[in-house]
């Protein structure tokens, strides 16, 4: 089994997470004002408190995730688990995968056919979770360097055009959206379930990820958001792709902006990520079904993945019900949350059953 | 023809009997130098003169023009016509002979005729007594060779003039004159079934991993080619995936190379008729290192590596970019650049995918004209390239004046890292592809591809991507993108074992195709 560092998934996390952020169509989530400031920082304290059972599920068998847990207690139990998680994951994915691919067309290529992009999406998604754990977290560190690149850019072409007037002191001002926007932020945790199969796979204590992760990117989305405030300012509520908006006006000397920047990074992303959930639904098959090898199960879940995308993406409007429905967190609540706490539950159970007899 | 027509066909049965390793010496001269006439197929180049020493009978077995012929005449025949032992048993005379005549260093008894006919092959003189059932074999190896010179790849301003040549034991000499050192190990052994070609491991006992050095040794000796003519010919077998696009393993004519990689725990082979000797684990980043790095000072050795990555990219994704941006993204140029493009595309008959396709194709054409070409007709396809395809060209509207431009400084920019030529070439096309069909899309997609294909290898347990993936900032900062001073370089030595990532045991990974342990 190939095993991974805390670090390694901490970047893959970013990559992940911050493709959901960007990808994402934000004209009512992310508003000019103060209130996402608060928002972004109380999502993240329920973060943190989403991630405790899974935290106690990895510390108190060592690591093991909650499919290997339950699968150990009984296999029915470890099945069950494992189709939920897979469901979950599944979801996860096609958002994702969706996302992209109207991130393309708004972005990048107005006339691209939503067959070839999924396709396209589908199959190198499909490669890297082929080629591994290691080389899918490992291919997150290139997309965070050019990320990095970015934001460098940007600092260095757009330091002329902050604007400190549009930052103003307050807290919460619109109860409604900050209620919303917190729901929102919370819903894009779809790392969770990634976690929730992958924690087998970390080197030595997986709970550190999330003490690394969750501060990292608190920091990383208040910087964003203060970038928005005080370079598109009342604007930023009329966009959909704010960073990209900031991208598309820099001016960098050789190029006239850096919008394909900021596509590229977002895109590279959002396959790692697709890569990534597809790996996951692997792991999930060869624990279950104890068979080592998955490529064939990776292929043939791709070619799903690949389907069902064709139907819900292919009309705008059944896929904003979709995502409707995921921004409500129910798939984060059931496989981030009630799948571990019955893993420890049933746990907890076993080991007073064990200790009567 | 009555010789071939008496001798048997042993073309292959000869081979077969002397790998067979059963066919012992005779203790009758004749019997033994007919034999031996036999097994290598009355070859026009075996010599064997007889002669006598003290009444005995003895007789000196070569291949002509592989010995010595001055070390020939003083070292064998003048001792044992002028001053032999007196001892009338030749049995006796020939032991005494070996023993208490020291004729030259390199000097082994020989019992079997297999042994001695690799001997004679590998330039030493195998001298044999009627009356002894062996033979004595003397390393008076003196074949012509190439002489030490500078290499022809690698050039370096400041660095050392010597590169390897083709003799595999002045090799291993350069190396043993760089690192004098008793942990430095070599180990000599014979590759390929028929061609028996000498090559010799190198690794530092002290700094090398041995289940490197062990899985190394164990693939040599399994080597099932009949004949290697290069060390190239033991790459693909000593790759985990030979498929991959990037080489792992590294490829260097210089000792001074060689050296410093055995110091960071690497394994070196040096194969006999090769001047380049391969290094292993080679890890991505190592390709835009030069020896120059470390005469410079250590800014400028900082810059010019970062002009080296810049370089390599450029290669490889300005055409298909460039295509991109034309076809889907035009506004990302600057207005006047836009305009420039749009005036000169107008004039062209082709579109930007098709003109930058074919002016590649005639690029690499016309360098592989020139590469195989002599010198003198070189020049002439370079100018015929440079000035009537590029001129031309664009003066008949066929090409776009920046599609020749980019064509141009992405064949120039390639030339930069010359050890990922090859890979920047292929990327260069897959890139152009990817950029006309899909345009930024296809150029994200087909690098993410890369980065998974380039992130899933492990060469001998050491992640081919390190120390960018997984992360060593320690590293990066030390000796990747920039040069560290020798003072900050020297306060620890850092082996490749060390860096992020590396497995447990390199060969355990090698056998599970890659399955590794990331720090």
């Amino acid at each position: 089994m190939s095993r991974i560092s805390n670090r390694q998934l901490v970047i893959t996390f970013l990559a992940c997470r911050l493709s959901a952020e960007m990808m994402t169509p934000s004209a009512e989530t992310v508003l000019y004002g103060p209130d996402r400031f608060t928002a972004i920082f109380l999502a993240k304290i329920i973060a943190a408190l989403l991630y405790i059972p899974l935290i106690l599920v990895t510390l108190r068998f060592k690591g093991d995730s909650p499919v290997t847990c339950a699968f150990r207690r009984n296999k029915v139990f470890g099945v069950a688990v494992g189709v939920i998680l897979a469901v979950t994951l599944t979801a996860a994915a096609v958002q994702t995968v969706i996302s992209v691919e109207h991130y393309i067309t708004d972005t990048l290529l107005n006339n691209i056919l939503t067959i070839s992009g999924i396709a396209v999406l589908v199959a190198v998604s499909v490669y890297g979770a082929l080629k591994g754990l290691s080389a899918v977290t490992r291919s997150s560190v290139f997309a965070a360097a050019v990320f990095g690149l970015l934001i460098f850019l940007i600092g260095v072409t757009m330091w002329d055009k902050v604007n400190p007037d549009f930052i103003y002191p307050a807290f919460i001002e619109d109860g409604r959206y900050f209620v919303k926007c917190t729901l929102s932020e919370i819903s894009m945790n779809s790392e969770i379930l990634i976690f929730a199969v992958i924690t087998d796979e970390i080197r030595s204590k997986p709970h550190k990820t999330v003490l690394y992760y969750l501060p990292l990117l608190l920091v990383i989305l208040e910087f964003l958001n203060l970038l928005y405030n005080l370079i598109l300012g009342p604007y930023m509520s009329k966009i959909e792709y704010p960073l990209y908006i900031i991208a598309s006006l820099s001016d960098i000397v050789i190029f006239r902006r850096l919008d394909g920047i900021d596509a590229i990074v977002w895109l590279m992303c959002g396959i790692i990520k697709t890569a990534l959930i597809i790996y996951c639904v692997g792991r999930i098959y060869s624990v279950c079904s104890k068979k080592p090898d998955t490529k064939k199960a990776v292929v043939v879940y791709g070619a799903f993945i690949f389907m069902l995308c064709m139907v819900l993406g292919s009309d705008r409007t059944v896929y904003e019900q979709f995502r409707s429905v995921m921004s409500g967190g129910i798939h984060i609540l059931l496989g981030g949350v009630l799948i571990p706490l019955t893993v420890l539950v049933a746990g907890r159970k076993k080991q007073s059953g064990g200790e009567k007899k | 023809m009555s010789n071939s027509k008496k001798l048997p066909d042993l073309s292959e049965k000869s081979v077969e009997s002397i790998n067979s390793g059963d066919s012992r010496l005779a203790a009758n001269l004749n019997i033994n130098c007919s034999e031996v006439r036999r097994l290598m197929n009355n070859s026009s180049d075996l010599i064997i003169k007889y002669f006598s020493s003290d009444g005995h009978r003895m007789a000196v077995i070569t291949c002509e023009g592989m010995i010595g012929k001055a070390e020939l005449a003083n070292l064998i025949f003048r001792p044992l016509v002028s001053a032999p032992p007196k001892i009338q048993d030749d049995n006796e005379f020939f032991t005494k002979v070996c023993s208490d005549m020291p004729i030259a260093e390199e000097q082994k008894q020989v019992y079997d005729y297999d042994s001695l006919c690799l001997y004679i092959m590998s330039g030493f003189a195998v001298l044999l007594c009627d009356g002894a059932e062996f033979g004595i074999a003397i390393g008076i190896q003196g074949f012509a060779h190439r002489s030490i010179d500078e290499p022809s790849t690698h050039i370096n301003l400041r660095a050392s003039r010597e590169g390897f040549i083709e003799v595999v034991r002045t090799n291993v000499a350069m190396v043993r004159r760089r690192m004098k050192s008793p942990t430095l190990k070599t180990i000599m052994m014979t590759v390929g079934e028929r061609s028996k070609t000498d090559v010799s491991v190198c690794y530092l006992t002290d700094k090398a991993d041995m289940n490197i050095v062990n899985a190394v040794t164990d693939k040599l000796k399994n080597i099932p080619l009949n004949t290697i003519a290069g060390g190239e010919y033991l790459q693909s077998f000593l790759e985990d995936d030979d498929s991959v696009l990037f080489s792992q393993i590294y490829a260097t004519e210089r000792p001074d190379v060689f050296v410093s990689k055995l110091y960071e725990g690497r394994v070196g082979i040096i194969v006999d008729g090769t001047p380049f000797a391969l290094v292993l684990p080679c890890l991505f980043a190592e390709n835009f290192v030069t020896m120059d790095d470390y005469t410079h000072k250590p800014y400028f050795s900082a810059f010019l590596r970062i002009i080296r990555f810049f370089a390599f990219i450029a290669g490889a994704v300005l055409p298909g970019l460039y295509v991109a941006l034309c076809n889907f993204h035009p506004e990302m140029f600057r207005s006047a650049l836009l305009l420039n493009i749009y005036s000169s595309e107008q004039t062209t008959a082709y579109p930007v995918f098709g003109e930058c396709l074919i002016m590649y194709i005639l690029y690499e054409i016309m360098r592989e004209a020139g590469l195989r070409l002599p010198q003198s007709i070189g020049h002439a396809v370079s100018i015929v390239g440079g000035l009537v395809i590029g001129e031309i060209s664009v003066s008949a509207g066929l090409m776009s004046a920046p599609v020749v431009l980019i064509i141009a400084a992405t064949g120039l920019c390639s030339f930069a890292v010359p050890d990922l030529y090859d890979s920047c070439m292929i990327l260069r096309l897959v890139f152009i592809v990817a950029g006309g069909t899909f345009g930024l899309f296809g150029i994200t997609a087909v690098g993410v591809v890369i980065f998974f294909r380039m992130c899933s290898k492990n060469s001998y347990g050491v992640p081919y991507t390190a120390p960018f993936a997984p992360v060593t900032l320690k590293s990066i900062i030390r000796d990747t993108f920039r040069r560290e001073s020798w003072k900050k370089l020297s306060d620890t030595d850092m082996t490749v074992q060390q860096l992020s990532g590396k497995a447990k045991s390199g060969h355990d990974t090698e056998r599970t195709g890659g399955n590794e342990q990331d720090k």
